[in-house]
């Protein structure tokens, strides 16, 4: 189904927040739509928090409007109706603080009460998404105990415990250890799987290259790009791709030249030198292309036909985005790179 | 990583209490939430009113001990005890609303309790739990001297009951200027050293000034004036007798200078407020701190 068929649920429209004369977002547009996971990446200082406390009233935009789906129609979000139009949807900004002496089952059966669920099911409910970040044998240990990773998993938790169509998250997964990220991962896209819609933000591009539908990239406030990971991909028009050889060769730089000049003819840039670089961290050699698939397979049968002994050739999603982000928020647009607005105004779809 | 979904959200919400019910669930909630966070501060409020009771006890049986005469009155006796009330209840007052507010700005909780409530909701239930733990550790306080009393003389003058609901009503105006105190200030601790300077300084200051520039107005409009009312409740001394009930004479005339009766400048003291004037003084007091403290709180947002 294509990204532009399917419901917007919630529309930002020209949002703006100034604090004194320093504008913190500035004419942020962007629609987000039913079922997917949008990913929203800047740096820090940035504006994603900000954004997200407005969505959530907890600062009052200086202009522009919030429209969120309610009844089958999209609402203009006002102080009168924010309890209505935010209930079904699941906040967790910034590094979530609890309450010291607390404990998880206490808390989120007061969240759960405020959002309405219904009582006789709040005990099973909590069991579950404890069980979700394996915080369960943590139930009933006050959260003075637990360390930064685990309030974070309870924020995460907290903003589910309703279960909610919606969920909004900041940087969730901030202070995470590696398998605790990848099981964050895991349990968005199952979320998605339900038919519900996140909205996260992160300054970690691998988590969101690998689960975002869409990437809005946020700097200084504005909006800068707004697409499909693959689009963003296309626009950054300066792909690496990484190839690794069987057995790293005594003369790297003369393999490093042998693999230039295979690959030089192929690559869409018009670079014409430069293309290849070896990473000494990874031990394997980098070629830099414009990341169209018709170009990586010709690179891939050239090598193949000129018997380089490959055993790993790929382009790993988040280099392509870092690439990109790192090149849109230096505000480098170089001849290889789409115009940032091209990027935000094309909506390709998958 | 099991997510069961085991019905629809439109069925679900159609058990989801609305309007008015909905309100009262949230607030009943946030009330029984405040009491359970507030545990810990109330066993060390009720460790306050032991310590302040011991305090006083001992300073009576030192006094006893060094042959001064024992009060010939359940009642007087009491208001020995009651010395010390009007501080006793601004500790518990900032304890218990010197972070109503403050706190979820300061360390951010608020992020995670909004937008799941109203600021209304919120501030209202939060104000019921909190108070009423304040009003409880008053309330040991009450007990310890009242039984102490009745050991003692075997019986309890009726007017101790007047004296606690006076230091309830008294109980809830300190705890409103600390919420309104807290409804703006950045940081908790900024709200309770700010809270003790007006309550311990500034209004003393100003019934000093009042006094000492012999103006005639009662200081209605100093708090801790109303703080006198909890003792003279109970009763008085007058050239050496105790008196039951509020005095009739509400001030005290005098002069600066050589001597007593000097001719230097007069001054008036105000005793202690009569019944109308408290009650009218302390819920005015009480309503205008806590509407303004919820007006700050509605507009304030988060950093």
């Amino acid at each position: 189904m294509p990204q532009n068929n399917k419901e917007i649920i919630i529309n930002l429209k020209n949002l703006t927040k100034r604090f004194g004369s320093f504008t913190a977002v500035s004419n942020f547009n962007l629609e987000i739509r039913k079922g997917e996971i949008i990913g929203l990446l800047g740096p820090n200082g940035a504006g994603k928090t900000t954004t997200m406390k407005m969505i959530a009233r907890l600062l009052n935009p200086d202009e522009g409007e919030i429209w969120i789906k309610d009844n089958g129609n999209l609402e203009l979000l006002t102080g009168k109706n924010m309890v209505t139009l935010l209930d079904h949807i699941g906040f967790l900004i910034e590094n979530p603080t609890f309450y010291e002496h607390m404990t998880p089952r206490k808390i989120l059966s007061y969240f759960a009460i405020l959002k309405g669920y219904p009582k006789k099911k709040i005990p099973k409910r909590i069991e579950e998404v404890l069980a979700l970040v394996g915080l369960t044998d943590w139930i009933d240990k006050k959260v003075g105990t637990f360390s930064k990773g685990m309030k974070q998993k309870l924020g995460v938790v907290s903003a589910l415990i309703h279960d909610p169509d919606i969920l909004i998250l900041d940087e969730p997964q901030t202070g995470l250890d590696p398998k605790a990220r990848r099981e964050t991962r895991e349990m968005f896209l199952k979320l998605k799987n339900q038919g519900k819609t996140i909205f996260l933000s992160s300054h970690l591009l691998y988590e969101v290259s690998e689960i975002s539908d869409r990437i809005a990239i946020i700097n200084q406030g504005k909006l800068i790009a707004f697409d499909t990971m693959k689009n963003l991909e296309m626009a950054s028009k300066d792909i690496k791709l990484q190839i690794q050889l069987m057995e790293l060769p005594v003369d790297i730089e003369k393999k490093r030249v042998e693999l230039e000049e295979i690959i030089l003819p192929y690559t869409g840039l018009k670079l014409k030198s430069k293309i290849v670089s070896f990473n000494p961290e990874l031990k394997i050699f980098e070629a830099r292309f414009n990341g169209e698939l018709t170009n990586q397979r010709k690179i891939l049968e050239e090598l193949t036909k000129k018997e380089i002994d490959i055993v790993n050739f790929s382009v790993p999603r988040a280099n392509a985005l870092e690439d990109l982000y790192i090149q849109l928020i230096a505000g480098v647009a170089t001849e290889e790179v789409a115009e940032p607005q091209a990027i935000i105004k094309g909506d390709r779809g998958d | 990583m099991n997510i069961v979904k085991e019905e629809t959200i439109e069925s679900r919400m159609d058990k989801v209490p609305v309007g008015l019910k909905k309100s009262l669930t949230q607030v009943g909630a946030t009330v029984t939430f405040e009491f359970k966070r507030n545990l810990k501060n109330m066993f060390i409020s009720f460790g306050i009113a032991v310590g302040i009771y011991i305090l006083s006890l001992v300073i009576n049986l030192i006094q006893e001990g060094r042959g001064a005469e024992s009060p010939a009155s359940a009642g007087e006796y009491l208001t020995s005890y009651l010395g010390m009330i009007g501080f006793f209840i601004l500790i518990i007052a900032v304890m218990f609303a010197g972070n109503i507010i403050a706190l979820d700005y300061d360390k951010h909780t608020g992020n995670l309790i909004f937008p799941k409530i109203t600021k209304g909701r919120l501030f209202l239930g939060r104000v019921i739990a909190r108070y009423l733990l304040s009003a409880l550790a008053v309330l040991v306080y009450y007990v310890l001297i009242g039984a102490t009393a009745l050991i003692k003389y075997g019986d309890l003058p009726i007017e101790i009951l007047a004296s606690l609901g006076w230091a309830m009503l008294y109980t809830f105006a300190v705890f409103a200027l600390v919420a309104f105190f807290s409804s703006f200030l950045k940081k908790t601790s900024t709200t309770i050293v700010v809270s003790l300077v007006m309550m311990l300084m500034v209004f003393n200051l100003g019934t000093t000034i009042l006094m000492m520039t012999g103006v005639t107005w009662e200081p209605l409009f100093i708090l801790t004036y109303y703080a006198n009312i909890i003792t003279y409740s109970v009763g008085y001394s007058v050239a050496g007798v105790f008196v039951i009930g509020l005095p009739t004479e509400r001030f005290l005339e005098g002069s600066i200078g050589p001597g007593v009766g000097g001719d230097g400048p007069t001054f008036m003291r105000w005793i202690t407020p009569d019944v109308t004037g408290a009650i009218i003084g302390m819920i005015i007091y009480s309503v205008i701190l806590i509407g303004a403290a919820y007006l700050f709180f509605r507009r304030r947002q988060q950093k």
